[in-house]
């Protein structure tokens, strides 16, 4: 701590100039150096002050009298700088505080009585050691909340069932409002990308084909590659990136906005209220979007191979309905279902699980688009192995 | 003359918030803004500060009007001024000291060590445990946020400090705390205070005069005394009700 007194005193005679700048001038003296602090010391020119003081400490040697009475203007930055520089002025021998104003006096007892600085930032670790605690971290968090994944699964699929034996649990407004911005609203979107992945399947497989003289059979990969695999997974992934991450926006700024807990304390149970109408609209949803991206891209297939290929709309449907049967169709849509139940999931248990932060809810929404696309490449994968053991 | 505003009118669409309303606050002084519930205290704070466009009127800050004001001069402008909002609108990804700093960074190229410093400082003046530096704004309570999102209006020192409702939701003995230190900080660094307030004791005990909000205008603006002299029937319920009295400002 710093005395403040407001003596001053004026060592007499002629006195060696140490240092001179803006907002300070050091001067010789015995038994210490004499600190005269000038100008402006206010957050403007903090900056300034700064540098010079650091010089000042440099050359005052073991202790000095710091006089206030030059100073014009003083604000809490000032005061904050004369506390630090006083402080390791002392650290080196004694600080006298003098001349200091009345008006200046209440700003430096305020400040002064600042206890001594503290970390600003969280601890972190050596540099060393992060990469091991990341990877610590992370395999114990992916642990857990795989883990938590699924005991969220096993409560919606009880929430759902009791919901089955009490049809009045389902919300049904919210549930059709749901489906209007989850599926109406893809349309879009969904039609688009279809239509131009069924153009340009058939497009490059007739160029690879031609060279076997076999194009015509463009209509068999066309059909069998987008009924079974590429309608369906297109849809799923821009419906995870579209919906998906939507859910856990919404859910998520209503849980930081404590909505959640406003609902809890009146009775409402979150999964009733916020994931049933969002998973069922999905479940709905997503095998009706996956049956329009189905017929939308063999349309963009047939446009392209009536372009390409010269094949007539025509006989582009007689061909495809002699090669093409339903199981075709069946195998594709069934996943949709699964997909869509994927989705929701991993969107509302996200958007339930942000805390605290805007960052929170940014890295949950991420993460919901990242593990519901990868969840649903996945069982595709094991869905294409199943399907080809039981031989459809 | 801090902040002048001539003729000001707010409107959301249709609604009409505010219309020709006069306001003076007079440099180094502490305002108290009050009204009813929906008079548009929020609103108009928020015009002041240049979060809502006024359908027309004049706003003056520290003699300069603000629509003549280019963008350059109004963003420098807004050095001059610390905002605290009703719910602090700390940034939740930063610690508390690191919501102290950044205006310092955005407006300054101080040494981190300095602005460590600095952010230390005003954490204290305003209040918190020094501990609470390091913590961030989900973890403290609604009270010590409040205290961060002061000690973060307070980084760049400004000459005019808005205030909306600063004690709201505060223990009696933080509020009392609060207005003090309020006090304190206005009177040492000759700070003008706007504060939009609910808080009878706050407008007893710290505004110099009381402004009050009602009919789309300021009906007055005047010290307590004569505010509560003032022959309207939402002032006389406001000041003659069973809390002015316990506040120790109503007739009784």
């Amino acid at each position: 701590m710093v005395r403040i007194t407001r003596i001053i005193k004026d060592v007499p005679g002629v006195s060696d100039i140490l240092f001179a700048g803006d907002n300070v001038k050091v001067e010789a003296g015995t038994p210490s150096a004499m600190v005269r602090l000038r100008g402006d010391w206010t957050i403007e020119s903090a900056e300034n002050i700064d540098a010079q003081m650091a010089k000042t400490v440099a050359v005052c040697g073991s202790g000095a009298v710091i006089d206030c009475s030059g100073i014009a203007q003083l604000d809490t930055t000032g005061a904050v700088l004369i506390r630090r520089y006083a402080a390791s002025i002392e650290a080196s021998g004694a600080a006298l505080l003098t001349g200091v104003g009345a008006d200046h006096k209440v700003l430096l007892e305020v400040i002064s009585s600042c206890p001594p600085p503290a970390p600003t930032e969280p601890d972190s670790v050596a540099w060393y050691l992060s990469p091991f605690l990341q990877v610590g971290t992370a395999t114990i968090l992916g642990l857990r909340s795989s883990g938590r994944l699924l005991s969220f699964l096993g409560l919606i699929l009880i929430r759902l069932f009791g919901a089955f034996l009490d049809p009045s649990r389902i919300r049904l407004v919210p549930m059709v409002h749901q489906m209007e911005v989850v599926g109406m609203r893809s349309m879009g979107i969904v039609g688009l990308i279809a239509f131009l992945i069924g153009a340009v399947t058939v497009n490059q497989g007739a160029i690879q084909l031609a060279k076997f003289g076999a194009d015509i059979f463009v209509i068999d990969m066309l059909g069998i590659g987008h009924l079974r695999e590429l309608g369906i997974l297109l849809t799923a992934i821009i419906v995870a990136g579209r919906s998906g991450s939507a859910f856990t926006a919404q859910i998520g700024s209503m849980v930081l906005n404590e909505e959640v807990d406003a609902m809890k304390t009146l009775g409402m149970d979150p999964v009733d209220v916020l994931v049933l109408p969002r998973l069922l609209a999905l479940v709905i949803c997503l095998p009706l979007l996956g049956f329009y991206a189905d017929i939308v891209g063999i349309a963009g297939g047939a446009v392209m191979a009536w372009i390409q290929l010269d094949i007539t709309p025509a006989n582009f449907l007689v061909y495809f309905r002699e090669v093409i049967t339903i199981e075709h169709y069946w195998v594709g849509i069934i996943k949709a279902p699964f997909f869509a139940a994927i989705i929701a999931t991993a969107g509302c248990y996200n958007g339930l699980r942000v805390e605290g932060s805007a960052d929170s809810l940014g890295g949950r929404t991420t993460r919901a688009v990242v593990q519901s696309i990868f969840m649903v490449i996945a069982l595709d994968a094991l869905f294409a192995i199943f399907f080809t053991n039981v031989g459809l | 003359m801090a902040i002048r505003v001539r003729g000001l009118k707010t409107a959301f669409g249709a609604h009409v918030v505010h219309d020709g309303l006069d306001l003076d606050v007079k440099r180094g002084e502490i305002l108290g803004v009050v009204g009813g519930s929906g008079t548009g205290k929020s609103v108009l704070l928020r015009a002041i500060v240049g979060l809502l466009n006024p359908v027309e009127g004049m706003i003056e800050i520290a003699g300069r009007d603000k629509a003549e004001m280019s963008g350059e001069e109004d963003r420098l402008s807004r050095r001059d001024w610390g905002v605290l909002f009703q719910d602090g609108a700390l940034f939740t990804s930063l610690t508390v000291a690191q919501n102290v700093q950044v205006p310092l960074r955005e407006h300054f190229h101080m040494s981190q060590d300095l602005m460590d410093d600095l952010a230390l400082s005003k954490i204290t003046m305003a209040g918190l445990p020094i501990d609470a530096a390091v913590k961030f704004p989900s973890d403290l309570s609604g009270g010590m946020r409040k205290r961060a999102a002061l000690a973060r209006s307070l980084a760049l020192d400004p000459s005019i400090l808005f205030l909306d409702e600063p004690t709201a939701g505060l223990d009696p003995i933080g509020a009392s705390a609060f207005d003090q230190l309020v006090l304190e900080l206005s009177r040492s660094l000759g700070l003008t205070v706007f504060l939009v307030t609910h808080d009878l004791d706050t407008l007893a005990r710290v505004c110099d005069r009381v402004a009050v909000l009602g009919d789309k205008k300021i009906l007055i603006n005047a010290p307590l005394d004569e505010v509560r002299k003032f022959d309207h029937s939402w002032v006389q319920e406001y000041f003659g009700g069973p809390r002015a009295r316990a506040a120790g400002i109503g007739k009784g």
